[in-house]
């Protein structure tokens, strides 16, 4: 039986990784440091298999996208663009952040020397994340909700070291 | 009547002869004009010292990169100005290795995860003491923290504090940017008063290639030009070798057509006019042509290519070509029969080319390239010009063909007959002259620098100066550099390198250092002994240490202490050395300042600042240091030039016995000989003195030009005693006036050339008119005034005289 779970799970993610999927999303970095909450949202694209976007309509213009192994970030104006290949550290961020929108949790649970725990919570299903050990970097506990139905992630929850908190859910997901 | 057998051949198989012409004509035509140009005043140098050092250093980067500089506007202003000159530039990008103007935005975040990833490697071993600084006063770190995460709206800044409480990075980087000199707006890269923008490109040729150098600055220097149109508030400054030389190729090449092209045009018109008639005009050119495109072609063959500045101070040679020609076409207009001219001048021809040739052939065993090439080339383009006007031209000139404008010729007649050599007054003047030549030819001056030989606009000067105000403190910047064939070998070196160039700094023997490679780049072996050192500091003790010490500071300022768990896993974690220069952290055109690989080797450069008249005491004290170097050609030059001198000094022996050698041959007199020699041994003499008393100097390049006052010297001596010869053995003084004729115009084209060079702008080919001028007037003074006096004193020896008349005549 657990078998063919997985097998679904494994199939269910592969139907979502192959598909194109739109949706509107709502950003909450809370900053434990200064206790201080800041929103955001916007347009979320993902492109299997491998670009994700993150147009911000508030704040307007910003932005983060993953192209293959380039990242593109516009915070406040300031814009960079990353090859992965060469930043070992951004390389691990892309890898993390892209395995946990297309379904590959574990993978991304062995990237990240993480111990995993998976529960359901109604028509979702939730993969939780959890370092083994504090690293100068990273995240502490990832938080990833599922849809069951088609494994497309509705809600997303990066704690790192420091306490800061950043949530995305995401809302009328449209699926092309 | 070798000459005259091959003129009877030829006149019997004229297809052989026209086949013969033109076909050479056309392979040296074609094979000469694919000869590769190039312009670096270094090979001035011997080359014996051509060590692999030598082929590493020629090919640096860094020495050729391009300086350009805006000025004008505001800085936020010219951050963009420079991104649309730039984006046009880059457009064609053909030539350019890398450019450097602005950091790209991901540069910094690359640079900070390198660095985080490999912490240990950047904290040299004397910071530790500082660090127990940092955590006793954890409290005002925290203080400046807590600022900082409160105005923190994205995240990254607490991040970073959450990493480093203590602010430790302070120590790590103190200040790198300006250490580099640059400061930073808009991510583009200002002098430190940012008033200017600066940009840098690096080729990706050497820069005295001479044809990529000039279609890039043509391509710059297009861009610029539209972008002024547009912004015409802001002005655009460039130096830097490929400028240099793009500016030299330019000056010269028009120098070269304008100076020579239009004297040639006025000789050729007087020449026309003199003997009314348009075909002496390419009578003359032909064999000069022939000559100069047999040169380039066997320079091709031999070579594959040769200096511009050897083509250009070779051409002066072509003044001697014409001389030959002069010769043989005056002497076929006052014969008017080819045989008897090919007889009276076939021997004189050779005989003067022969020694001229000698006097150019000593170039041949100095060590210097360029000056190789140049005897080379004016050793070819004669031997091609003799040929032709010996072999060919005869066929071309006329048989009965005696025009000529006689009142030119009364004139000419009337200064050639004038008994120069029976007037006192001239006599002792001139005595009087040489003299003072000598008493003063210990004193000319010789000008070693090299950088005084080529051309520099004043916009360059403006660059260089502008650059050196904003950037080099006052003083000059210059770059040191180890070189090794491994790089961790060479970062072992150069922290030999570098502490000598701190301890200078300390002594003020350098303006400003800053050890930008030593604070970035580490070898394997330093990578692991750092990171050994941070085990050992951050033992359990000290973390447990410098945690309380945060987190009570941290209550203290009314902040979470939980929040600085990633600084202990910091401190706790495992590091592995890491490659920042294969990291491709930073970018090229900020990388190829402080380390560069070439020809299989590594070389790291140390930028600093220091007064012009220090530079030579500060390089030799590098220099002394192991596989160290200073990064500057004409650093080196300076001795060698000195030995280039003295050997030149034996070159000039040498051409001069060897050419005696040829006279004494020729003549089989000894008397006669040393009369025939004194216009060249005297002449040099001559120049050397009055280029002292008119505060001429000599350079690498006019120096080499003495050799073509000897072999002018020496032919107008040859013609004129072969005359005087002739004179004396009852012969008439027919063949001394026709001699005589083709001297004075010889000398006539000669001069105008060489005046003509003294309205160039490029200061060798000004300074080669000086010299020439000066040597020329000594050369044709002498041989129309001393050389018939003696001669004439020297037949009053009925011995000799007796010798001249009947040469055969055994006593």
């Amino acid at each position: 039986m657990k078998k063919i779970l997985i097998l679904v799970i494994a199939m269910m993610a592969f139907a979502a990784s192959a598909q194109k999927v739109e949706s509107h999303f709502t950003e909450t970095k809370f900053i434990k440091a200064s206790g201080k909450t800041f929103e955001a949202e916007g347009n979320l694209k993902l492109t299997p298999p491998d670009k994700f976007e993150l147009n911000y309509t508030k704040p307007a213009g910003d932005y983060f996208i993953i192209n293959g192994k380039t990242m593109s970030i516009n915070v406040r104006g300031k814009k960079s663009v990353v090859d992965t290949e060469k930043n070992a550290a951004m390389k691990a961020q892309r890898n993390t952040l892209m395995n946990c929108i297309t379904g590959n949790w574990k993978q991304a649970a062995t990237d990240n020397n993480a111990e995993t725990s998976v529960t359901e919570k109604g028509a979702n299903k939730v993969v939780t994340l959890t370092a083994k050990k504090t690293a100068p970097r990273g995240y502490s506990k990832i938080v990833i909700t599922y849809r069951k139905s088609d494994n497309i992630p509705v809600e997303l929850v990066f704690e790192e070291f420091n306490g800061t908190v950043t949530t995305y859910k995401m809302t009328n997901i449209v699926k092309k | 009547m070798f000459f005259v057998k091959i003129y009877r051949y030829f006149q019997k198989h004229k297809i052989l002869l026209y086949t013969l012409m033109l076909l050479s004509s056309a392979v040296f035509i074609f094979f000469g004009l694919k000869v590769k140009l190039d312009v670096d005043l270094v090979r001035l140098l011997p080359a014996s010292k051509h060590t692999e050092t030598d082929l590493v250093f020629s090919n640096l980067k860094i020495k050729d990169k391009i300086f350009m500089e805006m000025t004008g506007a505001e800085p936020e202003v010219m951050a963009g100005y420079v991104d649309e000159l730039m984006d046009s530039i880059l457009v064609d990008d053909t030539g350019i290795a890398n450019t450097l103007y602005r950091l790209e935005p991901d540069m910094a975040l690359n640079a900070l995860y390198f660095a985080m990833e490999h912490v240990p490697s950047f904290v040299d071993t004397s910071l530790y003491a500082q660090f127990d600084s940092a955590i006793a006063h954890a409290d005002e770190a925290m203080a400046h923290n807590y600022d900082l995460i409160m105005n923190d709206e994205t995240g990254t800044i607490t991040e970073m504090v959450t990493t480093d409480p203590l602010n430790l990075r302070e120590y790590l980087l103190p200040d790198l940017s300006s250490g580099l000199g640059f400061t930073f707006i808009n991510g583009h890269l200002f002098c430190a008063d940012s008033t200017v923008a600066l940009i840098y490109i690096s080729p990706d040729f050497q820069s005295f290639d001479a044809e990529m150098g000039s279609k890039l600055m043509n391509h710059i220097n297009q861009c610029v030009k539209k972008f002024n149109k547009v912004h015409p508030e802001v002005e655009v400054l460039m130096h830097g070798a490929v400028v240099r030389a793009g500016d030299n190729n330019r000056v010269m090449s028009r120098d070269i057509y304008l100076t020579i092209g239009i004297s040639l045009l006025i000789v050729l018109i007087v020449l026309c006019v003199s003997f009314k008639s348009f075909n002496i005009a390419w009578q003359h050119a032909l064999p000069v042509a022939y000559g100069t495109f047999f040169a380039l072609a066997c320079m091709y063959w031999i070579k594959g290519g040769m200096s511009l500045m050897a083509l250009g101070v070779g051409s002066v040679v072509l003044g001697v070509a014409i001389s030959y020609c002069l010769h043989v076409i005056i002497h076929q207009r006052f014969v008017g029969n080819v045989e008897q001219m090919l007889k009276e001048e076939a021997l004189p021809v050779c005989l003067g080319c022969l020694t001229t040739i000698g006097a150019f052939i000593g170039l041949l065993f100095t060590q210097s390239d360029l000056l190789k090439e140049f005897g080379m080339f004016s050793t070819f383009a004669l031997v091609g010009n003799t040929f032709f006007a010996l072999i060919f031209l005869p066929h071309l000139l006329k048989e009965d063909d005696q025009r000529r404008n006689e009142k030119v010729f009364k004139v000419i007649e009337k200064i050639n007959n004038y008994a120069f050599d029976r007037n006192p007054y001239i006599i002792i003047g001139l005595c009087v002259i040489i003299i003072i030549g000598f008493a003063f030819s210990g004193k000319v001056q010789f000008d070693n620098d090299l950088k005084h030989i080529g051309y520099e606009s004043d916009a360059l000067h403006k660059s260089e100066n502008l650059y050196s105000e904003k950037n080099d403190h006052g003083g000059q910047q210059q770059y040191f550099a180890v070189m090794a064939p491994t790089l961790d070998e060479a970062l072992d070196a150069n922290k030999v390198l570098s502490s000598a160039l701190d301890s200078m700094r300390k002594a003020g023997d350098l303006i400003s250092y800053t050890p930008a490679v030593s604070m970035l780049f580490q070898s394997e072996a330093e990578q692991q002994r750092r990171i050994d050192a941070w085990q050992h500091y951050w033992t359990p003790a000290k973390v447990s240490q410098a945690m309380a010490a945060v987190k009570d500071a941290a209550v203290r300022n009314e902040l979470s202490p939980d929040i600085f768990l990633p600084f202990q896993a910091m401190v706790e974690a495992d590091y592995a050395p890491g490659d920042l220069y294969a990291a491709e952290v930073i970018p090229d055109g900020l990388l190829c300042n402080l380390i560069e690989e070439s020809s299989g080797k590594f070389l790291i450069f140390n930028i600093t600042q220091l007064e012009k008249e220090k530079k030579r005491e500060v390089g030799d004290r590098v220099v002394a240091i192991p596989n160290a170097m200073v990064v500057d050609p004409f650093y080196y030059t300076a001795d060698m030039l000195d030995m280039l001198r003295t050997d030149y000094n034996t070159t000039l022996l040498i051409s001069a016995i060897f050419v005696f050698v040829v006279l004494l041959f020729s003549f089989r007199n000894l008397v006669i000989s040393l009369i025939a020699f004194l216009p060249m041994s005297l002449s040099w003499y001559m120049v050397q003195g009055w280029m002292a008393i008119f505060g001429l100097p000599f350079n690498m390049v006019n120096i080499v030009v003495s050799t073509f006052i000897f072999g002018i010297g020496v032919d107008y001596s040859i013609f004129v005693m072969q005359g005087l010869l002739a004179a004396q053995r009852g012969e008439g003084d027919r063949l001394l006036e026709y001699h005589k004729v083709a001297v004075f115009f010889s000398a006539f084209v000669l001069i105008v050339v060489m005046v003509s060079m003294l309205c160039a702008t490029h200061p060798t080919i000004t300074s080669i008119g000086n010299s020439t001028i000066i040597g020329m007037l000594s050369t044709i003074m002498i041989t129309y005034t001393l050389q018939p006096l003696l001669f004439r004193w020297a037949m009053k020896w009925p011995y000799l005289c007796n010798r001249i008349k009947h040469p055969n005549h055994k006593s």
